[in-house]
């Protein structure tokens, strides 16, 4: 509370400074392919990532850093190496894709393994667009790699970081987990306090074709177009894709 | 790390009326009467954030909607141009909702262009992006298209969010959480669909 207050009344003092120089309120991005640790958490191929889940795009972090959470304590998990990270097989040549989210002028990516820096991009203060792809050849190396990708941005002290867990040149590249010893839970899983399912038969997450019919909160509904059926997609929110009977 | 000050800034900027020089400052707090073309209006009071939400949202879904229709032709997988389609299509029954709350408050559809750079006035997918799109084809288009869109639907995320945290008007939040849901979750097959 104090802090907040400290915030508003330094952002009220330089208000007239800021304003029209504003820098975006957000500058965010991560690697969508091969997944990220953090796009695998947004996926919830990865459990229990925290935070993460909710903004894969956040792991902002001064620059300088070799870590996958940038030191942001938050973010943690993603630094945890006993997490069953899953890694994607790929050649010896991989093209890397990053989703940004705002758009801040960038002065370099940078991609390494282990204390080497495996590829350098500069893009001299450049703003790049909506997504961005780099092609890295990982020539020399093989099994199992965690690459850790770093974009610099130009303008601020602040860093993007991602780690992608990659397979290089083939082999297994998840091997079966060592089993975990079965614990019995000391206590009872607290029960989803989000969605009180209404009754009815739509489900989310199923493949609805033209004409297939459910029932959500007491109400029937047919399907006007296809689509595979999402939190939010709820029939009575969407008249596009339900028709009510 | 930066955001929280930023976002306390915008706060501050628009609990100080700061913002009254662009469209979405001069707001009656008190609900207008009935919507125009039988639109239900968003019953009780709003303020100046469910209003900025509104026309920065409007624009934002006419955008992804226009992405998503070049993907309904050129994408080469099924489920993404089923995906692509049903995007289109409840992001304009939910652009329509928007627009008839704005007309029933007798407030303009959309704010001055860059009006709202204070709030992440970049939260928008650049109009050469869908030209660069055009051009590619097979899964060149494809991985292209589905980072611009995830991309476009993290902005909706934190835009939702935003209005969430500030908003006013109970049916206004109502819909920011549930475009914040089928936008994450959205992005969430999105990403499924990349590395599949």
């Amino acid at each position: 509370m104090r802090k907040t207050i400290m915030l508003i009344a330094v952002a009220l003092m330089t208000l007239g400074a800021t304003v029209l120089t504003a820098s975006p309120a957000s500058a965010h991005g991560y690697i969508s392919s091969p997944p990220s640790r953090q796009a695998l958490c947004a996926q919830g191929k990865v459990p229990n990532c925290g935070d993460i889940i909710y903004e894969p795009q956040s792991v902002e972090g001064p620059k300088g850093q070799r870590s996958c959470h940038g030191g942001v304590a938050r973010f943690a998990q993603l630094s945890d190496e006993s997490k069953p990270w899953p890694a994607t097989s790929v050649g010896t040549s991989v093209t890397f894709n990053w989703v940004l989210t705002a758009r801040h002028a960038t002065s370099t990516w940078e991609y390494y393994i282990g204390n080497n820096r495996v590829a350098l991009f500069n893009d001299n203060g450049r703003q790049p667009g909506a997504t961005v792809s780099h092609n890295v050849s990982l020539a020399g190396y093989s099994g199992r790699q965690k690459v850790l990708a770093i974009w610099n941005i130009a303008d601020t002290a602040m860093a993007f970081y991602a780690c992608v867990d990659l397979q290089i040149g083939g082999g297994n590249p998840n091997p079966t987990p060592t089993p975990t010893p079965t614990v019995t839970p000391t206590r009872t899983p607290t029960p989803t306090p989000t969605s009180t399912a209404p009754s009815g038969t739509w489900r989310a997450g199923t493949a609805y074709a033209v004409g297939a019919q459910v029932t959500y909160a007491g109400a029937s509904y047919r399907c006007l177009q296809a689509h595979t059926s999402l939190a939010g997609w709820e029939p009575p929110n969407v008249p596009a894709l339900w028709q009510r009977l | 790390m930066n955001r929280a000050p930023m976002r306390c800034l915008a706060l501050v900027l628009a609990a100080a009326g700061v913002l009254g020089a662009c469209a979405c400052g001069a707001v009656s707090h008190h609900h207008a009467g009935p919507a125009a073309g039988g639109t239900a209006a968003a019953a009780g009071p709003f303020n100046a954030a469910d209003v900025m939400f509104l026309q920065m949202m409007i624009p934002h879904h006419r955008q992804g909607a226009e992405l998503a229709t070049l993907a309904e032709t050129r994408s080469t997988r099924e489920r993404v141009r089923t995906l692509a389609a049903a995007i289109a299509a409840t992001q304009g029954d939910e652009a329509q909702t928007m627009a008839g709350w704005l007309r029933a408050w007798k407030q303009p559809p959309e704010a001055e262009p860059n009006a709202h750079d204070a709030h992440g006035g970049l939260h928008a997918t650049s109009p050469e992006e869908a030209v660069t799109l055009a051009e590619l084809h097979g899964a060149a288009f494809d991985t292209r298209f589905l980072n611009v869109l995830i991309a476009h639907q993290h902005n909706a995320v934190e835009m939702a969010r935003t209005e969430v945290r500030t908003g006013r008007n109970a049916q206004v939040v109502e819909l920011a959480r549930r475009i914040d849901r089928s936008r994450s979750e959205q992005i969430r097959q999105m990403l499924t669909e990349l590395s599949s």
